[in-house]
């Protein structure tokens, strides 16, 4: 089997329906030459580098087969050329087997299903060590109230001078002496 | 005074490439010059294998519209 990369620009004013409409009769006319399709996505739309029909953005469409049918190839690129809404195509001869990508991203698609599903046991997770935190913090109010407290007396004593600590010791043996 | 030529070397025996790719226009880019037009063997250092291939990228890329035949500095 020999494998050939067809790439071909539409016409980027085309909406997706009209787009999707176009990539069928592309791939009807690939298979009614014997042409078994391996690959047929959308590239994107890029920026031409030179302006074709006065369009200068186009949609790039990327088509991989497979066939033996070389003779086909010549009635293919004529059907390609005579296609109104396909501005430019041009079709390649690979020497390796292109890979499916299509399979790659339905495997994409169910590892991001398995992504959320433990993301959503995280949260899940999360929320109880939530509660569980707060049931903690309930019962140990009252130690960190008391914590607060002698932060703030340390924090107050570092700032007062030399002359200002005696007098508080002193004010604090007072207090100490009321209480 | 002697002038010391830096060595040259091909990109694609180092980096290990063995087929050009025609919609890689990052890498192409690198051997074209700022007016469009493809490099020769002598200034870039590829080996002669790797450039007929390259030669031909460049030329696929340009016929599809994804590289440009000429940049002249009035269109841009």
């Amino acid at each position: 089997m020999r494998y050939y990369e067809s790439l071909y620009i539409v016409n980027p004013n085309y909406e997706q329906e009209r787009l999707d409409e176009v990539i069928k009769s592309v791939a009807d006319k690939s298979i009614e030459y014997g042409f078994s399709i391996i690959n047929h996505r959308v590239w994107g739309k890029k920026r031409l580098a030179y302006s074709i029909e006065k369009h200068k953005y186009g949609s790039f469409i990327l088509l991989h087969f497979e066939t033996e049918l070389t003779e086909n190839l010549e009635r293919f690129e004529r059907f390609m050329i005579l296609q109104k809404p396909i501005l430019r195509n041009q079709t390649v001869g690979l020497t390796i087997k292109p890979e499916a990508q299509v399979e790659e991203k339905s495997v994409n698609n169910l590892e991001q299903k398995e992504t959320t599903e433990e993301s959503s046991v995280v949260t899940e997770t999360k929320e109880q060590s939530n509660v569980e935190s707060e049931e903690n913090s309930e019962e140990g109010l009252s130690v960190e109230e008391e914590k607060v407290v002698v932060t703030e007396e340390e924090s107050a004593q570092n700032e007062e001078t030399e002359e200002t600590v005696e007098l508080a010791i002193e004010e604090e043996a007072t207090e100490e002496v009321q209480e | 005074m002697a002038f010391q030529s830096r060595k040259k070397f091909c990109f694609f025996k180092e980096n290990s490439i063995t087929e050009v790719d025609y919609k890689d226009v990052k890498l192409l880019k690198r051997f074209v010059t700022d007016q469009g037009k493809i490099m020769p063997r002598r200034i870039t250092g590829t080996s002669a294998k790797m450039h007929r291939k390259l030669v031909r990228a460049i030329k696929q890329a340009r016929n599809i519209a994804l590289m440009a035949y000429t940049n002249t500095s009035t269109e841009s």
